[in-house]
């Protein structure tokens, strides 16, 4: 042994050596401390994620609430949809393809379009995959039969949403579709997810909330492959409520079959109530399109379709008013003061203003001297362009305001147009030029700049005929819970009234009454007694809009019908007969009654 | 004293040993073609009780003589797996012999140590004796299983540091080592998030650093005449050199490769990508809370979520079915086992003894360190077996043999200091 340098290398060693322990105690240290801030510190945190690691939720969707007219049958329920789906765990590479090609070859569906949802990213709970969806009973019965060659596959049953009237109901219920990112948005609070159903127009939109229930679901404990798994709990879903609208089916049914093929609205309110009866928008839409996955063809014709299925007629298209709104000028005389035995004599036309405007009359044999109840009866244009250049506009816009033109008129579905009432105002700001007496004249009889949507012409029918109370309307009857209970109903609200004094409604009552005796509503041969204003608007589109309000009975009316037929020509003509189809629907046991 | 340390040495690797079969039965019990394992587990353990047993009277220095005969078995061997190998998760690095597999890479680690011993205390120097370790590297670098060489090369820094050998550029080789290694990282972090701004940020933090070392160099000389300029210099342009070989290495990486550099540092950036395996295992480790969640009660360790859970991340089951109590008390008897060696090799007066001391020492502590730094998220993962506690009968038949030529070497401490 070397000496020195041994006693050297040995102290050298020696101190290299005690840094082990120093070293293993810091290291250790920093280990604890780790420890204690992932495990103590930390730990609730990292316990609730590991428990969202194992822990996976599936939704049960809960079953939404059906739609019923208020005799209780169903305008919108729930039927099966047969979908077939794959579990593809333990599938070799291959297989999908042989799978895909025999489902061609058995249903006739593209092998291509079935790899092609099952390649999708969009998978389900497990993996699991949806091969084709909406199966026919055929196609069920023949891929039954040949399970044995499809490994893996199974159908299964989902519940979709059914409307067993295609397009009749098909503004009153509306349609259902996927919750979009917007909805999502402003509607997360109220306990909406992402990929719900919701409704998107008509009742299914409107009482979404009540329809839908509360989801339920299924806690699931999952492991890292999958192939564990153990449900922990189930919360089952509450469906949603049933509904009761006030919607009668059978005048809607008759009324939609006397408008086959036309374009327009049809609407009934109880005047007494403010209930709606009926509400056509014609042409409608299938609300099953939305639900059943079309090509995007068919999508396409929906949306692009000149006539616009889509669009709300009643509350969002806007048409002159025509000779309905004769009501409105001659409420507003009569208001002001022009006695109802103010007559005026009917030469055929009249010549207006500086540059010596005509305006007609619609009947070329002339009037003759008439007061203000035959005007209306036989509806005379050049009785009310006379009222029309005496009273000015002020004075007919604040009786047409009265009446409910110019303002929204109801709140059941968002999306209402108010129309427009013109004034020498509105002129200046929208057309331009000084307010003539022919503009006077032109609004007297509802044409020229003035604007009204069907429902306006529905509201004041009902006004009228329920001796001026504005009843709220309204289209939920009642609501039943899942477990038949009745959870709301809905009581008649009075609005209000409006301003016109019951003497002019009473005159205006009886000149729509003399109209279905003797004028020219003379052929509505309703089986009980009515009232009515025919209404015939020029417009700059085409042919004229026909128009027909009328109420029933006249003594103690229960109804109040208006028909709106874009470009059908005469009111008198195109919009009568439909009115006198939903009054036989609803009157017409009573002629029976009557030859008793 | 010496009965001492090995009374403790003993009853301290017998815990982990049962603990870890413990360990092994629960991790193993819900996964089906995993039945077996800890059988094997037992056997490896009573089988390298044996071979302690057998080491603790076994003289280390005629061990240390015959160390070449072993290193060429072990190459051998080694190189035999490259070629016979059972391919497993694109690595060969196994011997099937018939009910086992024998895992010759735990083996080269012990001759590697012992080889390494004999060549400082025979020849010295600082190159040839790294010469044993380059060979085994190139070895298991082409299974590929860079995890398991990653230990030898602190094991030979510790006994290389602890020889007579001249190790003064020691120092500046780890300083160059840590730069290379802390740029690649954040190379690669930029590379991935395209943080101009941290880059700017980093870039400037560097030349501030320099100007700082520059400073406070030019201060420390005018007190200290005899400090030299040219040796300062010399070791800032190896660090930028350093810094510059992370960088070029970090650019010469494929994305993927970027991404599992990167994931260490940030688990949730790819939760079910590259950081998976580290988020996985701090959710288990945290979610143990104080007491855990109870022997084959784990969610992350039974339901499959923690990976390799009965080698690699043994360790975060632990921690999540016995908790903070659980794993706190595993790591303290890894602490008390660590100390005994050290305490041994204070003691020991011998050159070689110390230096195989110091190998075997070192071998425990970084592969112990290493495993629980990937599973509490401190380091990126790396496949490596928790020694003694992990599944794997080759490793734990090793470290149970290791085990005994440290009590060898304990047993003749003061025989040989006098």
């Amino acid at each position: 042994m070397p000496g020195k340098s041994y006693y050297f290398w040995k102290d050298s060693f020696r101190r290299e050596a005690l840094w082990f322990r120093p070293l293993i105690a810091v290291l250790f240290g920093i280990f604890f401390l780790r420890l204690a801030q992932l495990q103590l510190v930390r730990g609730a945190e990292y316990h609730r994620l590991a428990e969202s690691n194992r822990l996976q939720r599936f939704s049960i969707p809960a079953p939404r609430g059906r739609i019923f007219d208020r005799n209780g049958e169903k305008l919108a329920g729930t039927r099966p949809s047969y979908s077939l789906y794959i579990s593809p765990e333990g599938l070799e590479s291959g297989q999908i393809r042989e799978i895909a090609d025999k489902i061609e070859e058995l249903t006739g569906r593209k092998a291509e379009k079935i790899l092609s949802r099952f390649y999708s990213p969009r998978r389900l709970p497990f993996g699991v995959a949806v091969l084709a969806s909406h199966l026919t009973l055929d196609e069920i019965l023949i891929l039954e039969e040949n399970f044995h060659y499809l490994p893996r596959v199974f159908i299964d049953v989902d519940p979709v949403r059914d409307y067993p009237y295609a397009d009749v109901f098909s503004h009153i219920t509306g349609y259902t579709g996927q919750i979009s990112p917007e909805e999502l948005e402003r509607l997360r609070k109220f306990g909406y997810r992402h990929r719900d159903r919701i409704g998107k127009s008509g009742a299914e939109m409107v009482f979404d909330s009540l329809l839908r229930g509360r989801d339920g679901y299924r806690e699931v404990e999952v492991g890292a492959s999958g192939r564990h798994r153990r449900e922990m709990r189930t919360v089952e879903p509450v469906p949603g409520d049933d509904i009761l609208l006030s919607i009668d089916r059978d005048l809607q049914l008759a009324a939609a079959e006397a408008m086959e093929g036309k374009t327009g609205t049809v609407l009934a309110m109880d005047p007494s109530t403010g209930e709606i009866l009926l509400w056509i928008s014609s042409p409608g839409f299938d609300p099953g399109t939305f639900t059943v996955p079309r090509s995007s063809l068919e999508y396409l014709e929906l949306f692009e379709d000149p006539r616009h299925p889509l669009f709300n007629r009643p509350i969002q298209g806007q048409y002159p008013p025509g000779s309905v709104f004769k009501l409105v000028t001659a409420a507003a005389a009569l208001e002001t003061g022009v006695p109802s035995s103010r007559e005026y004599k009917c030469e055929g036309e009249i010549t207006v203003g500086h540059d010596r405007r005509v305006f007609r009359c619609w009947r070329d044999s002339r009037h003759g001297k008439i007061d203000i109840k035959e005007a209306l009866a036989d509806s005379c244009n050049v009785y009310f362009y006379l009222l029309g250049l005496e009273l000015g506009p002020g004075i007919i816009n604040t009786a047409a305001r009265e009446m409910g033109f110019g303002k929204r008129g109801q709140d059941i579905f968002p999306g209402e147009k108010t129309g427009i009432l013109p004034d020498p105002g509105w002129k200046r700001a929208h057309i331009g030029g000084g307010w003539n007496p022919g503009d006077s004249v032109n609004m007297s009889v509802g044409q020229g700049f003035i604007l009204s949507t069907p429902f306006q012409v529905l509201r004041m029918t009902s006004m009228i005929a329920s001796g001026g109370i504005f009843m709220r309307p309204s289209m939920l009857k009642l609501v039943v819970n899942p477990d038949g209970k009745l959870s709301e109903s809905h009581t008649p609200t009075i609005e209000g009234s409006s301003g016109i004094s019951p003497g002019t409604l009473d005159v205006l009552r009886r000149g729509m009454e003399m109209s279905v005796e003797s004028g020219t509503a003379r052929f509505l041969y309703s089986p009980v007694s009515a009232g009515a204003k025919t209404g015939t608007a020029q417009n700059p589109l085409g042919d004229d809009h026909a128009w027909f309000a009328t109420y029933a009975p006249a003594d103690k009316p229960e109804i109040a019908i208006v028909v709106m037929v874009e470009h059908g020509g005469y009111g008198a003509v195109a919009a009568l007969p439909v009115a006198r189809r939903i009054l036989m629907e609803k009157f017409g046991d009573r002629i029976h009654a009557k030859a008793d | 004293m010496r009965k001492q340390i090995e009374i403790k040495v003993l009853i301290y690797s017998a815990i982990l040993c049962l603990w870890g079969v413990m360990a092994v039965i629960s991790t193993t019990a819900g996964t089906p073609g995993y039945s077996g394992l800890y059988l094997k587990q037992l056997i490896a353990v009573l089988a390298g009780a044996g071979l302690l047993l057998f080491l603790r009277f076994f003289p280390y220095k005629v061990l240390q003589e015959l160390s070449p005969v072993f290193y060429i078995v072990s190459v051998a061997l080694l190189a035999a797996v490259l070629i016979t190998g059972v391919e497993v998760h694109g690595g060969r690095r196994w011997l099937a012999l018939g009910y086992f597999y024998f895992q010759p890479v735990e083996a080269a680690k012990a001759a590697v140590i012992i080889f390494t011993a004999y060549i400082l205390e025979k020849r010295g120097g600082s190159a040839l004796p790294a010469l044993p370790l380059i060979a085994v590297a190139a070895l298991v670098l082409a299974q590929p299983d860079t995890g398991s060489v990653m230990p030898l090369i602190p094991v030979y820094g510790a006994m290389l540091a602890l020889s007579r050998a001249d190790t003064r550029w020691m120092g500046p080789a780890v300083i160059a080592l840590l730069t290379a290694g802390l740029v690649l990282l954040l190379e690669s972090y930029l590379q991935i998030s395209a943080d101009t701004v941290l880059r700017v940020r980093y870039l400037m933090f560097f030349l501030a650093f320099t100007g700082i070392a520059v400073f406070l160099f030019s201060e420390a000389r005018r007190l200290n005449r005899t400090l030299r300029w040219r040796s300062f210099t010399l070791l800032a342009l190896l660090i930028w050199a350093a810094a510059g070989t992370g960088a070029a290495a970090a650019h010469s990486l494929r994305p993927y490769q970027q991404r599992r550099v990167v994931a260490f540092l940030v688990p949730d950036m790819d939760p079910l990508g590259a950081g998976y395996n580290t988020r996985q295992s701090l959710l288990a480790v945290g979610s143990g809370r104080i007491t855990g969640k109870g022997l084959f009660g784990g969610t992350q360790t039974q339901l499959g979520f923690l990976p390799v859970r009965h080698t690699d991340f043994i360790f975060a089951s632990v921690a999540e079915e016995l908790g903070f109590i659980g794993a706190a008390g595993l790591l303290t008897v890894f602490f008390l086992l660590l100390s005994q060696f050290a305490k041994i090799i204070e003691r020991t007066e011998d050159y070689g003894g110390r230096l195989i001391g110091t190998g075997i020492f070192t071998l425990f502590l970084t592969q112990t360190a290493m495993n629980i730094g990937v599973t509490l998220g401190l380091l990126p993962v790396i496949g490596i077996q928790l020694p003694l506690v992990s599944y794997g009968g080759t490793g734990t038949v090793i470290f149970l043999g290791l085990t005994g030529i440290m009590l060898n070497i304990n047993k003749r401490t003061e025989v040989i200091g006098g």
